[in-house]
C-alpha cells in the first residue's frame, strides 16, 4: 500500500515533545555540550581565565575577556531538565576589547548550512540564560577572520530568573572566510559586553559580537550571568533539546580535548590512577622500545600535549625503577632524551627512559586540539 | 614564550642513530611546559607562529 507524503516545519508529540524539519539528522543540534555537563579540564571548580584569547572552561566552551577579570564555573544551578549551566561572575569591571562566551563549530559540523553560497541556510538558536542584569543581549554568529558576524538580540526580562530564549538566525550568502572542514565553521558567542558594537540583527562586515545597545555586563562588578542548554538547528523553528547519550556526547568531546586521567580528575592531580605506558628501556645492549600512546578518538588535529609525572609535575614523566615517583623531564637536551614523536591526530609516542635501564615510563597526558 | 626542542633518536645501546633516523624539533611552551606540533591546524601552533611574527624569537634547542 502506497502512502503519502507530509510536509511539516515541526510536529508536537502528546508530551510536549517537538521534532522539526531538521531533526531527522543525527545531529540535529550543532553545538556540543551544550548542556554543560562535561567539564574534563576542572570538574566544576572554579577558575580565572587570564585576559586575552580565548580560554577554555567546561568542554568546547570558552570565555575570552580581554580586560576583565572574571571568575568562570560550572555550576549545578539549572533550569528544570537541566543539571548544571556555566556560570561568569565579573570581578573587575572594564570594558576593553573583547567579553564573551563562545564555541568555535567545526566547519565539519556546519559545511551542510552553506555559509557563503546562495543555498546558505536559516538557523534557530535556542537556549536557556539567567543574568544578575535584565536588559536586551546579543547572540552572536561570526565567521573566523571576524568578517561576518550576525548580532541577534534577545531581552532578559527579570533578574536572576532562568528564562529560554530562541533566535533565528538567516543564511549568511557572502564573505569568503567560512571554513567548512577541520578548521573553524562559525563560533557561536554569548556578549558580555564587548567594546565594539554592530548593527543589531543584521550580519555585519566587522568583528562586532555586541549590538549596539546591549548590556555590557562586564561593566559591573558581581554581575552573573548563566546559561545552558544551548542548541542549533536547522531551520527557523526551535525543538526541544537534543539530549545525546553521555557517551556519544564525551566523544564528541574528546575530539577536541582528552586526557588520561579519570573523568573526574583534573589534569596535574598527584595520582598513578589513569596513567599510560611511555617507552621501556632495557640495559645497553639489551634493548628498548618507544611507547605509543593512542587518544580515545581520532582528534581534529595534531594536538597539542601536555604530561605529568605521579607528583603533578608538568613536562615530567615517572619511571619504575627504583622509588616510586622517580620522574625525569621530557625536555632533557642535556642527554639529548626528549620531546615527543611522530605526533598525529591518532597518538604519539613516548621515549624510553634515559637514565636508568630495565625500566618503564609512565605518564598522564592531556591532549588538546581546539579551534 | 617558547623553546626549541631537539628529539634524537638512539639505539639500544644508547648510541645516536645519526645515520639513518631523522631527528625532531617539538615547540615547548614555557608557561605550562606543553609540546606544540608544527601542524598548521593547530591552534597553539598558530599562536607560536603569531609570537615569532612579531619579532620574538625562541630558546634554541639544547639550551
Amino acid at each position: 500500500m502506497a502512502y503519502g507524503t507530509l510536509s511539516l516545519d515541526s510536529i508536537t508529540t502528546s508530551t510536549g515533545q517537538v521534532i522539526g524539519a531538521s531533526s531527522a539528522s543525527t545531529m540535529k543540534n550543532r553545538i556540543i555540550n551544550g548542556d554543560m555537563r562535561i567539564d574534563q579540564r576542572r570538574s566544576g571548580t572554579s577558575f580565572t581565565p587570564p585576559n586575552g584569547g580565548q580560554q577554555y572552561s567546561v568542554d568546547r566552551w570558552s570565555v575570552q575577556f580581554d580586560t576583565a577579570v572574571t571568575s568562570v564555573q560550572r555550576v549545578s544551578d539549572a533550569p528544570t531538565g537541566f543539571q548544571n549551566s556555566l556560570k561568569v561572575t565579573i570581578t573587575t569591571a572594564t570594558t576593553s576589547g573583547q567579553a564573551f562566551i563562545c564555541q568555535n563549530i567545526e566547519g565539519y559540523n556546519w559545511a551542510d548550512i552553506m555559509y557563503g553560497s546562495a543555498s546558505a541556510k536559516t538557523v534557530t538558536a535556542s537556549f536557556w540564560v539567567k543574568s544578575s542584569i535584565p536588559g536586551t543581549y546579543t547572540f552572536a554568529m561570526e565567521d573566523n577572520a571576524g568578517t561576518r558576524c550576525y548580532t541577534a538580540t534577545y531581552v532578559i526580562n527579570t533578574a536572576n530568573t532562568w528564562q529560554y530564549v530562541t533566535v533565528t538566525i538567516p543564511g549568511e550568502t557572502t564573505g569568503t572566510n567560512w571554513q567548512y572542514t577541520t578548521g573553524c565553521g562559525v563560533t557561536a558567542i554569548f556578549d558580555l559586553g564587548c567594546a565594539s558594537a554592530g548593527t543589531p540583527n543584521t550580519w555585519n562586515t566587522t568583528d562586532t559580537k555586541r549590538a549596539s545597545g546591549a548590556v555590557q555586563l562586564a561593566l559591573t562588578v558581581g554581575a552573573t550571568f548563566q546559561v545552558t542548554g544551548v542548541q542549533i538547528e536547522v531551520g527557523n523553528t526551535a525543538t526541544t533539546f537534543d539530549y545525546r547519550d553521555y557517551s556519544r556526547e564525551f566523544e564528541m568531546c574528546q575530539r577536541y580535548f582528552c586526557k588520561s586521567y579519570d573523568v573526574n580528575i583534573a589534569p596535574g592531580t598527584a595520582t598513578a590512577l589513569g596513567m599510560v605506558q611511555g617507552g621501556w628501556q632495557g640495559a645497553p645492549g639489551v634493548g628498548g622500545s618507544w611507547g605509543t600512546t593512542s587518544w580515545p578518538v581520532r582528534m581534529r588535529a595534531t594536538p597539542t600535549v601536555s604530561i605529568w609525572d605521579s607528583a603533578g609535575n608538568s613536562g615530567y614523566f615517572s619511571y619504575t625503577y627504583a622509588a616510586a615517583g622517580t620522574s625525569q623531564s621530557l625536555s632533557n637536551n642535556a642527554t639529548g632524551w626528549g620531546g615527543l614523536i611522530n605526533p598525529s591526530s591518532s597518538g604519539v609516542m613516548l621515549p624510553p627512559t634515559s637514565s636508568q635501564a630495565s625500566s618503564l615510563s609512565l605518564y598522564h597526558y592531556t591532549a588538546t586540539a581546539e579551534l | 614564550m617558547y623553546k626549541l626542542i631537539a628529539i634524537y633518536h638512539y639505539d639500544s645501546n644508547l648510541n645516536r642513530l645519526d645515520t639513518f633516523a631523522v631527528d625532531e624539533t617539538f615547540i615547548q611552551r614555557i608557561s605550562d611546559n606543553a609540546f606544540i606540533p608544527m601542524d598548521p591546524a593547530n591552534k597553539d601552533y598558530q599562536e607560536y607562529l603569531k609570537w615569532v611574527a612579531a619579532g620574538n624569537t625562541p630558546t634554541p634547542a639544547g639550551n
